[in-house]
Protein backbone atom coordinates (compact mmCIF):
# COMPACT_ATOMS: atom_id res chain seq x y z
CA UNK A 1 0.00 0.00 0.00
CA UNK A 2 2.57 2.24 1.04
CA UNK A 3 4.65 1.25 -2.61
CA UNK A 4 1.55 2.39 -4.45
CA UNK A 5 1.21 5.64 -2.85
CA UNK A 6 4.58 6.20 -2.77
CA UNK A 7 4.23 5.82 -7.24
CA UNK A 8 1.02 7.72 -7.14
CA UNK A 9 2.75 10.67 -5.44
CA UNK A 10 6.27 10.31 -8.11
CA UNK A 11 3.94 10.09 -10.40
CA UNK A 12 2.16 13.32 -10.10
CA UNK A 13 5.56 15.24 -8.74
CA UNK A 14 6.26 14.46 -12.52
CA UNK A 15 3.37 15.42 -13.83
CA UNK A 16 2.92 18.69 -11.71
CA UNK A 17 6.47 20.11 -11.89
CA UNK A 18 6.84 21.23 -15.03
CA UNK A 19 3.21 23.11 -14.41
CA UNK A 20 4.96 24.52 -11.39
CA UNK A 21 8.04 25.46 -12.85
CA UNK A 22 6.39 27.31 -15.98
CA UNK A 23 5.37 30.78 -14.29
CA UNK A 24 8.18 30.56 -10.97
CA UNK A 25 7.96 34.00 -10.63
CA UNK A 26 11.01 35.38 -8.39
CA UNK A 27 10.72 38.88 -6.98
CA UNK A 28 13.79 40.39 -5.92
CA UNK A 29 13.19 43.40 -3.28
CA UNK A 30 16.69 45.57 -3.77
CA UNK A 31 15.06 48.71 -2.85
CA UNK A 32 16.78 49.62 0.45
CA UNK A 33 13.20 50.13 1.78
CA UNK A 34 12.77 53.01 0.12
CA UNK A 35 8.81 54.58 0.39
CA UNK A 36 6.49 56.86 -1.69
CA UNK A 37 3.22 57.66 -1.51
CA UNK A 38 1.37 54.91 -3.56
CA UNK A 39 -0.63 56.75 -6.50
CA UNK A 40 -3.96 54.39 -5.89
CA UNK A 41 -4.49 55.13 -2.40
CA UNK A 42 -2.36 52.51 -0.64
CA UNK A 43 -0.47 54.48 2.10
CA UNK A 44 3.22 55.13 2.01
CA UNK A 45 4.69 51.43 0.03
CA UNK A 46 7.70 50.89 -1.19
CA UNK A 47 9.04 50.00 -4.89
CA UNK A 48 7.97 45.74 -4.87
CA UNK A 49 4.53 47.02 -3.95
CA UNK A 50 2.89 48.09 -7.10
CA UNK A 51 4.61 45.02 -9.19
CA UNK A 52 3.49 42.38 -6.59
CA UNK A 53 -0.07 43.70 -6.83
CA UNK A 54 0.06 43.63 -10.70
CA UNK A 55 1.19 39.97 -9.99
CA UNK A 56 -1.64 38.89 -7.62
CA UNK A 57 -4.14 40.71 -9.98
CA UNK A 58 -3.35 38.79 -12.57
CA UNK A 59 -3.32 35.69 -10.57
CA UNK A 60 0.32 35.08 -10.56
CA UNK A 61 1.88 33.65 -7.31
CA UNK A 62 5.21 34.36 -6.70
CA UNK A 63 8.12 33.84 -3.75
CA UNK A 64 9.95 37.63 -2.39
CA UNK A 65 13.14 37.76 -1.26
CA UNK A 66 15.37 40.58 -0.09
CA UNK A 67 18.40 38.77 -0.64
CA UNK A 68 19.14 37.21 -3.96
CA UNK A 69 19.51 33.37 -3.51
CA UNK A 70 22.40 31.64 -4.78
CA UNK A 71 20.39 29.05 -6.86
CA UNK A 72 18.03 31.05 -8.93
CA UNK A 73 17.71 27.87 -10.65
CA UNK A 74 14.18 26.81 -9.29
CA UNK A 75 12.84 30.17 -10.85
CA UNK A 76 12.14 31.14 -14.42
CA UNK A 77 11.02 34.78 -14.20
CA UNK A 78 13.30 37.45 -11.64
CA UNK A 79 11.89 40.72 -10.74
CA UNK A 80 14.51 42.81 -10.13
CA UNK A 81 13.34 46.43 -8.19
CA UNK A 82 15.93 47.88 -7.00
CA UNK A 83 14.48 51.62 -6.52
CA UNK A 84 16.94 54.53 -6.69
CA UNK A 85 20.74 54.93 -6.06
CA UNK A 86 21.58 50.96 -7.64
CA UNK B 1 24.14 59.33 -2.41
CA UNK B 2 25.02 55.87 -1.16
CA UNK B 3 25.55 53.37 -3.52
CA UNK B 4 23.34 50.05 -3.21
CA UNK B 5 24.61 48.64 -6.65
CA UNK B 6 24.89 45.41 -7.66
CA UNK B 7 27.93 43.31 -6.64
CA UNK B 8 30.20 41.49 -9.11
CA UNK B 9 28.59 38.11 -7.83
CA UNK B 10 24.96 39.99 -8.28
CA UNK B 11 25.80 40.88 -11.81
CA UNK B 12 27.38 37.27 -12.67
CA UNK B 13 24.39 35.65 -11.42
CA UNK B 14 21.95 38.00 -13.28
CA UNK B 15 24.13 37.45 -16.27
CA UNK B 16 24.17 33.52 -16.26
CA UNK B 17 20.06 33.57 -15.19
CA UNK B 18 19.62 34.50 -18.71
CA UNK B 19 22.40 32.82 -20.50
CA UNK B 20 19.94 29.59 -19.47
CA UNK B 21 16.88 31.46 -21.34
CA UNK B 22 15.55 32.15 -18.46
CA UNK B 23 13.80 36.27 -18.25
CA UNK B 24 14.34 39.25 -15.98
CA UNK B 25 12.24 42.45 -15.60
CA UNK B 26 14.17 45.39 -13.62
CA UNK B 27 14.00 48.49 -12.88
CA UNK B 28 15.75 50.76 -11.34
CA UNK B 29 16.34 54.44 -11.51
CA UNK B 30 20.31 53.92 -11.46
CA UNK B 31 20.93 50.78 -12.74
CA UNK B 32 22.69 52.61 -16.21
CA UNK B 33 24.40 54.78 -14.27
CA UNK B 34 26.14 52.68 -11.95
CA UNK B 35 26.47 49.68 -14.33
CA UNK B 36 27.06 51.11 -17.92
CA UNK B 37 29.86 50.06 -18.23
CA UNK B 38 29.53 46.51 -16.90
CA UNK B 39 28.65 43.37 -18.77
CA UNK B 40 25.61 42.95 -17.08
CA UNK B 41 24.10 45.91 -18.62
CA UNK B 42 24.43 45.42 -22.27
CA UNK B 43 22.20 41.78 -21.30
CA UNK B 44 19.03 44.37 -21.61
CA UNK B 45 19.51 45.90 -25.22
CA UNK B 46 19.96 49.68 -23.68
CA UNK B 47 22.70 51.85 -24.01
CA UNK B 48 22.47 54.66 -20.83
CA UNK B 49 22.35 58.27 -22.07
CA UNK B 50 21.76 60.24 -18.95
CA UNK B 51 21.08 60.22 -15.30
CA UNK B 52 18.02 62.56 -15.35
CA UNK B 53 17.25 65.31 -12.73
CA UNK B 54 17.96 65.42 -9.06
CA UNK B 55 13.91 65.81 -9.37
CA UNK B 56 11.06 66.68 -11.99
CA UNK B 57 11.96 64.12 -14.60
CA UNK B 58 8.85 61.74 -15.10
CA UNK B 59 5.64 63.38 -15.45
CA UNK B 60 3.96 61.20 -17.70
CA UNK B 61 4.62 57.91 -19.66
CA UNK B 62 3.25 56.99 -23.17
CA UNK B 63 3.98 53.49 -25.06
CA UNK B 64 5.69 53.06 -28.28
CA UNK B 65 3.74 52.07 -31.48
CA UNK B 66 4.45 48.47 -32.56
CA UNK B 67 6.03 47.10 -29.69
CA UNK B 68 4.43 45.67 -26.39
CA UNK B 69 3.21 48.97 -24.97
CA UNK B 70 1.27 50.14 -28.00
CA UNK B 71 -1.95 52.05 -26.99
CA UNK B 72 -0.75 52.82 -23.60
CA UNK B 73 -1.14 56.63 -23.50
CA UNK B 74 -0.23 59.25 -21.33
CA UNK B 75 -0.28 57.39 -18.27
CA UNK B 76 0.47 59.83 -15.17
CA UNK B 77 3.26 59.43 -13.03
CA UNK B 78 4.54 60.35 -9.69
CA UNK B 79 6.15 64.00 -10.46
CA UNK B 80 8.73 65.31 -8.53
CA UNK B 81 8.29 62.55 -5.94
CA UNK B 82 11.30 61.31 -3.40
CA UNK B 83 11.96 58.72 -4.51
CA UNK B 84 10.55 57.28 -7.73
CA UNK B 85 11.43 60.79 -9.60
CA UNK B 86 14.99 61.15 -8.41
CA UNK B 87 17.44 61.25 -11.10
CA UNK B 88 15.82 58.74 -13.81
CA UNK B 89 17.66 57.52 -16.17
CA UNK B 90 17.32 57.84 -19.92
CA UNK B 91 18.75 55.44 -22.35
CA UNK B 92 18.31 54.55 -26.37
CA UNK B 93 18.21 51.20 -27.52
CA UNK B 94 21.08 48.58 -28.16
CA UNK B 95 19.22 45.72 -29.96
CA UNK B 96 15.88 45.83 -27.82
CA UNK B 97 12.86 48.01 -28.31
CA UNK B 98 12.06 50.83 -26.96
CA UNK B 99 8.69 50.55 -25.36
CA UNK B 100 7.98 53.68 -23.06
CA UNK B 101 8.95 57.20 -23.47
CA UNK B 102 8.15 59.79 -21.00
CA UNK B 103 6.74 63.24 -21.80
CA UNK B 104 10.27 65.30 -23.32
CA UNK B 105 10.37 62.10 -25.19
CA UNK B 106 13.25 60.52 -23.43
CA UNK B 107 13.06 57.15 -23.71
CA UNK B 108 12.91 55.19 -20.34
CA UNK B 109 12.13 51.08 -20.73
CA UNK B 110 13.27 48.68 -23.01
CA UNK B 111 12.48 45.08 -24.09
CA UNK B 112 14.98 42.46 -25.69
CA UNK B 113 14.81 39.10 -26.78
CA UNK B 114 18.44 38.26 -26.67
CA UNK B 115 21.07 38.64 -29.48
CA UNK B 116 19.24 35.43 -30.69
CA UNK B 117 15.50 35.62 -29.46
CA UNK B 118 17.82 33.29 -26.84
CA UNK B 119 16.12 34.65 -23.48
CA UNK B 120 13.58 37.94 -22.22
CA UNK B 121 14.22 40.87 -20.48
CA UNK B 122 12.37 44.34 -19.87
CA UNK B 123 14.52 47.12 -18.41
CA UNK B 124 12.74 49.98 -16.90
CA UNK B 125 14.14 53.20 -15.77
CA UNK B 126 11.33 54.40 -13.45
CA UNK B 127 9.11 52.42 -11.06
CA UNK B 128 6.39 50.62 -12.23
CA UNK B 129 4.09 51.04 -9.04
CA UNK B 130 4.81 55.13 -9.44
CA UNK B 131 2.32 54.66 -12.52
CA UNK B 132 -1.28 55.64 -12.05
CA UNK B 133 -3.88 53.76 -12.84
CA UNK B 134 -6.26 55.15 -15.95
CA UNK B 135 -8.94 53.55 -15.27
CA UNK B 136 -9.99 50.50 -17.42
CA UNK B 137 -8.28 52.20 -20.41
CA UNK B 138 -4.73 51.84 -19.07
CA UNK B 139 -4.07 50.10 -15.67
CA UNK B 140 -0.45 48.51 -13.99
CA UNK B 141 -2.63 45.22 -13.90
CA UNK B 142 -3.32 45.59 -18.14
CA UNK B 143 0.41 46.62 -18.43
CA UNK B 144 1.31 43.54 -16.32
CA UNK B 145 -0.32 41.05 -18.44
CA UNK B 146 2.00 42.21 -21.35
CA UNK B 147 5.11 42.57 -19.78
CA UNK B 148 4.02 39.13 -18.24
CA UNK B 149 3.21 36.99 -21.81
CA UNK B 150 6.39 38.55 -22.73
CA UNK B 151 8.54 37.52 -20.17
CA UNK B 152 7.07 33.77 -20.59
CA UNK B 153 8.54 33.87 -23.78
CA UNK B 154 4.98 33.86 -25.51
CA UNK B 155 5.58 33.87 -29.49
CA UNK B 156 1.87 35.85 -30.28
CA UNK B 157 1.58 38.91 -27.80
CA UNK B 158 -1.01 41.23 -27.73
CA UNK B 159 0.07 44.75 -26.96
CA UNK B 160 -1.27 46.26 -23.63
CA UNK B 161 -4.11 47.69 -25.69
CA UNK B 162 -5.64 44.47 -24.82
CA UNK B 163 -9.58 45.20 -24.51
CA UNK B 164 -11.22 46.99 -27.35
CA UNK B 165 -14.89 48.77 -26.98
CA UNK B 166 -17.33 47.92 -28.95
CA UNK B 167 -18.99 51.16 -28.96
CA UNK B 168 -15.84 53.10 -29.86
CA UNK B 169 -13.84 50.57 -31.49
CA UNK B 170 -9.96 51.17 -32.06
CA UNK B 171 -6.77 48.96 -32.78
CA UNK B 172 -4.58 46.46 -31.39
CA UNK B 173 -0.83 45.76 -32.20
CA UNK B 174 -0.17 42.07 -32.55
CA UNK B 175 3.62 41.13 -31.86
CA UNK B 176 5.22 38.04 -33.42
CA UNK B 177 8.27 37.29 -31.63
CA UNK B 178 10.37 33.71 -32.60
CA UNK B 179 13.65 34.11 -33.32
CA UNK B 180 16.07 34.14 -35.43
CA UNK B 181 15.30 30.38 -36.92
CA UNK B 182 12.56 32.16 -38.33
CA UNK B 183 13.99 35.00 -40.60
CA UNK B 184 12.52 35.39 -43.72
CA UNK B 185 9.49 33.16 -43.55
CA UNK B 186 6.01 33.93 -44.55
CA UNK B 187 3.21 33.73 -41.90
CA UNK B 188 -0.25 34.60 -41.47
CA UNK B 189 -1.88 35.53 -37.85
CA UNK B 190 -5.27 33.67 -37.64
CA UNK B 191 -8.19 34.49 -34.93
CA UNK B 192 -11.45 32.95 -33.45
CA UNK B 193 -14.06 33.80 -31.60
CA UNK B 194 -14.65 30.17 -30.29
CA UNK B 195 -11.98 29.77 -27.82
CA UNK B 196 -8.66 27.83 -27.99
CA UNK B 197 -9.48 24.39 -27.23
CA UNK B 198 -9.73 21.78 -28.62
CA UNK B 199 -7.92 23.49 -31.83
CA UNK B 200 -7.03 21.37 -34.88
CA UNK B 201 -3.88 20.43 -36.51
CA UNK B 202 -2.86 21.96 -39.62
CA UNK B 203 0.62 20.80 -41.72
CA UNK B 204 2.91 19.30 -38.73
CA UNK B 205 1.14 22.29 -36.22
CA UNK B 206 -1.31 22.27 -33.96
CA UNK B 207 -3.32 25.52 -34.09
CA UNK B 208 -4.88 26.57 -30.77
CA UNK B 209 -7.59 27.92 -32.42
CA UNK B 210 -11.39 26.71 -32.72
CA UNK B 211 -12.67 27.16 -36.29
CA UNK B 212 -15.62 29.70 -36.47
CA UNK B 213 -17.21 32.34 -38.91
CA UNK B 214 -14.75 35.10 -37.35
CA UNK B 215 -11.67 32.39 -38.27
CA UNK B 216 -12.97 32.38 -41.74
CA UNK B 217 -12.74 36.12 -42.20
CA UNK B 218 -9.97 36.38 -41.04
CA UNK B 219 -8.26 34.23 -43.47
CA UNK B 220 -9.91 36.12 -46.26
CA UNK B 221 -9.49 39.40 -45.66
CA UNK B 222 -5.36 39.27 -44.45
CA UNK B 223 -3.86 42.17 -45.15
CA UNK B 224 -7.09 44.54 -45.86
CA UNK B 225 -7.47 47.50 -44.18
CA UNK B 226 -9.12 45.95 -41.08
CA UNK B 227 -6.08 43.33 -41.08
CA UNK B 228 -2.77 45.36 -41.84
CA UNK B 229 0.05 42.48 -41.99
CA UNK B 230 -1.82 39.89 -40.98
CA UNK B 231 0.30 37.61 -43.69
CA UNK B 232 3.87 38.83 -44.29
CA UNK B 233 7.58 38.01 -43.98
CA UNK B 234 9.45 37.93 -40.75
CA UNK B 235 12.36 40.36 -40.44
CA UNK B 236 15.70 38.73 -39.97
CA UNK B 237 14.85 38.59 -36.16
CA UNK B 238 12.27 36.33 -36.70
CA UNK B 239 9.62 39.01 -35.77
CA UNK B 240 6.81 41.39 -37.62
CA UNK B 241 4.06 43.56 -35.97
CA UNK B 242 0.22 43.08 -37.30
CA UNK B 243 -2.67 45.27 -36.55
CA UNK B 244 -6.16 44.54 -36.05
CA UNK B 245 -8.22 47.67 -37.03
CA UNK B 246 -12.11 47.88 -36.09
CA UNK B 247 -12.29 50.57 -38.44
CA UNK B 248 -15.24 52.26 -36.11
CA UNK B 249 -18.00 50.67 -33.54
CA UNK B 250 -18.19 46.97 -33.61
CA UNK B 251 -21.83 44.91 -33.12
CA UNK B 252 -22.49 45.34 -29.60
CA UNK B 253 -23.14 41.82 -29.62
CA UNK B 254 -19.79 41.69 -29.17
CA UNK B 255 -19.27 43.14 -26.15
CA UNK B 256 -17.93 40.22 -23.28
CA UNK B 257 -16.55 38.23 -26.33
CA UNK B 258 -12.76 37.38 -26.37
CA UNK B 259 -11.40 37.05 -29.60
CA UNK B 260 -7.77 34.95 -29.40
CA UNK B 261 -4.89 35.32 -31.98
CA UNK B 262 -1.93 32.86 -32.66
CA UNK B 263 0.12 33.04 -35.91
CA UNK B 264 1.72 30.13 -37.79
CA UNK B 265 4.72 29.67 -40.06
CA UNK B 266 3.89 28.57 -43.59
CA UNK B 267 5.45 27.14 -46.77
CA UNK B 268 5.39 24.52 -44.98
CA UNK B 269 2.59 24.86 -42.09
CA UNK B 270 5.24 23.69 -38.82
CA UNK B 271 5.09 26.04 -36.29
CA UNK B 272 2.21 27.66 -34.63
CA UNK B 273 2.19 30.53 -31.94
CA UNK B 274 0.71 30.09 -28.69
CA UNK B 275 -2.51 31.79 -28.38
CA UNK B 276 -3.49 35.66 -27.09
CA UNK B 277 -6.59 37.16 -26.52
CA UNK B 278 -8.35 40.45 -27.70
CA UNK B 279 -11.20 41.50 -24.71
CA UNK B 280 -14.32 42.99 -26.71
CA UNK B 281 -15.80 45.17 -23.87
CA UNK B 282 -19.00 47.89 -24.08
Amino acid sequence: MRLRLLAIMTALAFLLAPMALSQSILVWDKDHNLTFQDPEGGGQVDATYGVTKALTANGYTFTKVTTLPADLSPYNILFVIMGSYC
Amino acid sequence: MTDYSLTAGQQQDLIDFLNAGSSIYIEGNDFGYYHKSNPVYSMFGATYVGDGNATGNVQNLAGEDDTLMSGAQQIAYTYGSAYPDQYVDYITANGGDLIFKSQEQRNRAVSYAGPNGTYRAIYATFWFGAMHDSGATCNKAMIMVAYMRYLMGDTMVVSVANEISVTAGGTADLLLEADATYAGRTYAVLGSLSGTTPGFNFGSAHIPLNMDAVFNFIRTHWNSAMLANFQATLDASGRAVATLNTMGPLNPAYAGKTLNFAWIAMNPVDYASNPSPLKFVP
